[in-house]
């Protein structure tokens, strides 16, 4: 418990998020689809007050039940892409630490990768492929692998020389059997702290595509699209962009929050 | 100890290190002292409390450690009680200090020259009276900085002086760091383990350089170290430490042939010799208390094999045997 | 090894790089499974005859075998043709390069803040380890990397240009590169393309005064991105640096505590900030894509956003290729200023 005194930071990062997390995951049960659709002409950028606490959109819509929903499709989409990316990180990184005749050419490859820009990288994936939401995690998926790539990699390389690799390799364990049941599970420890601030940097980085003009119709509540959507109207109704915008920055910076303490906790190197 | 002036006297210096929050005494009741032209041994284990005691002089102690009561005074001025700005100017002139590990010491980005020529920045006086220009400055500095390393020894000073540390080898480095001490002309020279990192050829190398130095320049050294052999080859006295105190003092000969102090007598008996045909080595039982969790009385009594019954009650105070020697041991306790 | 081998080793390595991100671009636009290569060419709404679709294909060699094909296109993009870019209405090359100097403005200047903002703050942080000032630091700049650049932008330009103005106080410009009656009337001759180098250079002060008022926002939003790192790392590295020996030892010699911070300190603490800023400038170029959209910043962030909302992958690509290319001089130039920080790279 004097642990969590100790870092009070991460363990409030950690409550934002969980709050954030529940809210979007109940979100499509508690708020109907219908709002959506629910254009009140009207209605339109109302300010907030008690029975709108966001406002209203430029089609009358009630933003905070867009913003809700939102969070729902933005949070599902950045979780998915990370565990995908992790996934396939971590296992091309195992083998090739591994395995030496695929190391090299498995770190040429990841060179490249990492040579361009994620969002550029993403963007060219995404515009060839098409402009939507699956094509952006898709892109993003791409991206984001070769880094968890190269660290997996870096870590097994070390493992493979403690004595219980060899130990059991005198014992007859094949590589596969070696890699995923011993190996692994062993390193997995700061490959994975990685993941939370992933998460948000993924999150930022898909609203800023979808800002661009990947995302979604006026239909598909996004919050990248909701702030471009907003940003016509930002002098006379500057809530449709502050809202929105602000979901972003609370998400990533509790995901960030519990990330940095993730990142020290249980990377050696970098502590100060 | 001799007839002329002290140049630095330590006395009751007690220093605690702060270790899991707790402050615990690292250093209790030292006293030392030292004469113009001698060279002092401060010879003791690892942990004993040396490179606290030599730190201490010019206020460099860890942010961990503080100094709880004693004095300190260097040609008679108090130490203690310095501002930082006084004491800069007290590094930079009055005392050099130099260290184990001369590639750990010298800064790889900066060249030679660049790293003795800094020490001109703060005490340009050294230069000499005038008031000069900077690139004047300059210019004398570096020449001043190859006068000194020619002084050490170095070969071919001019191409050292335009070097990075990591093109020099560990000899050149420890005598690049001595030169930088010697530059603002010290009144005394502490030198913390300074061959202990260097192999034997090299070693013998420097010993002979600062004997030189004595003689050449009447340098007042401080020497700390492990190795009786250093101390046998360069010190007029010696001082025993002992888990944060001084157990023993005399001049190098007397403490050689009669030495007092149960540890220091253990000490020289476990040095093994060409000439006692020994084939059993005689180490001392034990090992030096944490300072954590110290033994009542003497520290010593633990492993002392002369061990009676004040000995683990009650710390032995430093006594007077004979003149110019100083025993911490109950064995010559006036009591006893 | 010497200087000059040092970087001939370094433009070999980055050199195969290069080649590699090529093919991976060049897999992009013509090996995508079920993707139609023509498809960036043709504009939607716009009809096109069966014969220029043909011609098309000719010029493009879209008959022959992949490998073919790359042998072609990596000839056109070494004769500096890159493909027609519909939204530009121009050749992507040329179309990129007229635009290239105010993404550099740009870049640079958010370089330049981050690192004059973050390497202080680094340096502070590491002095008061563990104190107030560290954790404000830290909190900062963990607060820093969660902004939404593109939010940022927004949130800047609302406060900064409208409320600001709407208290009748002195306020930011919010798009553009400079303001446009200003250009008119104190025309600029370009020379560099930088319009604050020109701006000087020509003694145009109220050209360059409106340049640089530009130039704050945007800025300091793309800036965010890299401080965080800058800080995190120099203090990192700072607390690093102040563990070593050669710190007491230039201490012991006296020396000032600013002196031995700023020279014998910063010096060997720097050199981790300077690769960052290496790799970071990839991140910028990414963010500027972002923000030169939000302040309609021409540069070639802003043209390759056009490309997306107009399908038009050959850009998007050609955008890529170019960025990647940028990244690999960046790199070496990092290099090559590191060899000459710290003498010991060089042997």
């Amino acid at each position: 418990m004097t642990w969590m005194r100790r870092n009070k930071l991460a363990v409030a990062g950690l409550l934002i998020f969980a709050a954030i997390l529940l809210m979007g995951a109940i979100a499509p049960y508690a708020i109907s689809a219908a709002v959506v659709r629910n254009v009140q002409f009207a209605n339109k950028l109302t300010a907030p007050d008690g029975a709108h606490w966001f406002g209203t959109d430029d089609y009358g819509r009630d933003l905070f039940s867009m913003v809700l929903l939102a969070a729902n499709l933005d949070l599902r989409a950045a979780l998915s892409v990370v565990a995908a990316a992790a996934a396939i990180g971590i296992v091309m990184g195992a083998l090739a630490g591994f395995i030496d005749r695929l190391d090299e050419p498995l770190m040429r490859v990841t060179d490249i990768f990492l040579s361009i820009p994620s969002l550029v990288l993403a963007m060219a994936i995404a515009s060839v492929l098409g402009r939507s939401i699956q094509n952006l995690s898709i892109a993003l998926v791409i991206v984001s692998w070769p880094i968890y790539c190269r660290l997996m990699r870096g870590q097994v390389l070390t493992e493979k020389r403690k004595p219980y690799v060899r130990a059991l390799t005198t014992l007859g364990v094949g590589h596969m059997r070696m890699i995923f049941r011993h190996i692994i599970p062993n390193t997995l420890a700061p490959v994975v702290a990685r993941a939370p601030a992933d998460v948000g940097l993924i999150l930022i980085t898909m609203a800023a595509l979808s800002y661009i003009g990947f995302g979604p119709g006026p239909y598909v509540p996004e919050w990248g699209s909701l702030v471009a959507a907003g940003q016509a109207y930002i002098f006379q109704a500057p809530w449709l962009v502050i809202f929105p915008g602000a979901a972003i920055f609370l998400t990533s910076l509790s995901l960030n929050l519990v990330g940095d303490w993730a990142r020290d906790a249980f990377d050696p190197r970098l502590r100060t | 100890m001799n007839d002329r002036p002290a140049v630095l006297e330590i006395e009751g210096l007690n220093v605690e290190l702060s270790i899991s929050g707790r402050w615990v005494p690292a250093l209790n009741q030292v006293n030392l002292a030292i004469h113009r032209g001698e060279a002092l041994g401060l010879i003791g284990e690892s942990g004993s409390g040396k490179s606290l005691t030599a730190l201490s002089v010019p206020g460099l102690l860890p942010a961990n450690a503080r100094v709880t009561g004693g004095s300190i005074r260097l040609m008679g001025e108090e130490l203690l009680g310095k501002t930082e700005q006084e004491l800069n100017k007290l590094r930079s002139r009055s005392v050099a200090l130099v260290f184990q590990n001369p590639t750990s010491y010298l800064n790889p980005v900066l060249t030679i020259g660049q790293q003795i020529a800094e020490i001109f920045e703060v005490s340009p006086e050294l230069l000499g009276p005038a008031r000069m220009s900077r690139r004047e400055q300059r210019r004398l500095a570096r020449e001043k900085a190859v006068e000194y390393l020619r002084l050490v020894k170095t070969p071919d000073p001019e191409r050292i002086v335009r070097q990075y540390p990591f093109e020099l080898s560990g000899g050149m480095q420890q005598r690049t760091v001595i030169a930088m001490g010697l530059v603002r002309r010290p009144h005394l020279v502490i030198a913390d383990e300074i061959t202990t990192a260097l192999d034997v050829t090299v070693q013998a190398q420097i010993l002979a350089l600062l004997a030189e130095l004595r003689r050449s320049i009447d340098m007042t050294l401080l020497l700390i170290t492990h190795d009786m052999g250093i101390i046998a080859q360069l010190a007029d006295s010696v001082a025993v430490m002992y888990s944060g105190s001084v157990i023993e003092y005399a001049d190098a000969r007397s403490l050689f042939r009669t030495p007092k102090h149960p540890y220091a007598k253990a000490l020289l008996e476990a040095v093994p010799t060409l000439q006692s045909g020994d084939t059993i080595f005689r180490p001392i039982p034990g090992g030096i208390p944490a300072i954590t969790d110290p033994p009542p009385g003497c520290r010593y009594h633990p492993r002392c094999s002369h061990a009676f019954a004040p000995c683990s009650v009650t710390v032995p105070a430093p006594v007077l045997p004979e003149a110019g020697r100083v025993v911490a041991c109950h064995l010559y306790s006036a009591a006893s | 090894m010497g200087f000059l081998a040092y970087v001939i080793k370094r433009l070999l390595l980055l050199g195969l790089v290069l080649l590699g991100v090529s093919i991976v671009v060049f897999f992009l636009l013509r090996g995508m499974p079920g993707v139609d290569p023509l498809a960036a060419y043709i504009t939607p709404g716009l009809p096109i005859s069966h014969d220029a679709l043909n011609s098309l294909r000719k010029e493009l060699h879209l008959e022959q075998p992949l490998p073919v094909q790359y042998y072609f296109y990596m000839a056109g993009l070494l004769h500096g043709d890159w493909g027609y870019s519909r939204t530009a209405t121009q050749n992507v090359l040329p179309a990129l390069l007229e635009r290239l100097p105010a993404t550099i403005e740009l870049a640079v200047a958010a370089v330049l803040l981050s690192v004059l903002l973050g390497v202080p703050a680094g340096v502070i942080a590491a002095l008061r380890k563990d104190r107030a000032a560290d954790l404000a630091v830290r909190v900062v700049s963990i607060t820093g990397i969660s902004f939404p650049v593109f939010w940022l932008g927004i949130i800047l330009q609302l406060v900064f240009f409208y409320y600001l103005g709407q208290l009748g106080l002195p306020h930011l410009p919010a798009r553009g590169r400079v303001d446009e009656l200003v250009a008119l009337e104190y025309p600029l001759q370009p020379i560099t393309g930088f319009y604050l180098i020109d701006g000087l250079v020509e003694g145009n002060m109220p050209f360059f005064l409106s340049a640089l008022a530009h130039l704050v926002l945007p800025a300091f939003a793309l800036s965010l991105i890299s401080m965080a790192s800058v800080v995190r790392i120099m203090r990192a590295s700072m607390l690093e640096v102040l563990r070593q020996d050669y710190i007491l030892l230039a201490r012991s010699k006296g020396l000032p505590a600013r002196v031995v911070v700023i020279r014998h300190a910063l010096r060997n603490a720097i050199t981790p900030v300077l690769t960052t800023a290496g790799t970071t400038l990839g991140i910028l170029l990414g963010g500027a894509v972002v923000v030169e959209t939000v302040f309609s910043w021409p540069g070639v962030g802003q043209l390759a956003a056009q490309g997306i909302l107009n399908d038009d992958s050959v850009l998007v690509v050609g955008f890529t290729l170019f960025v990647a290319a940028m990244m690999v001089i960046v790199n070496l130039a990092v290099d090559v200023l590191y060899a000459i920080v710290d003498p010991r790279v060089r042997y």
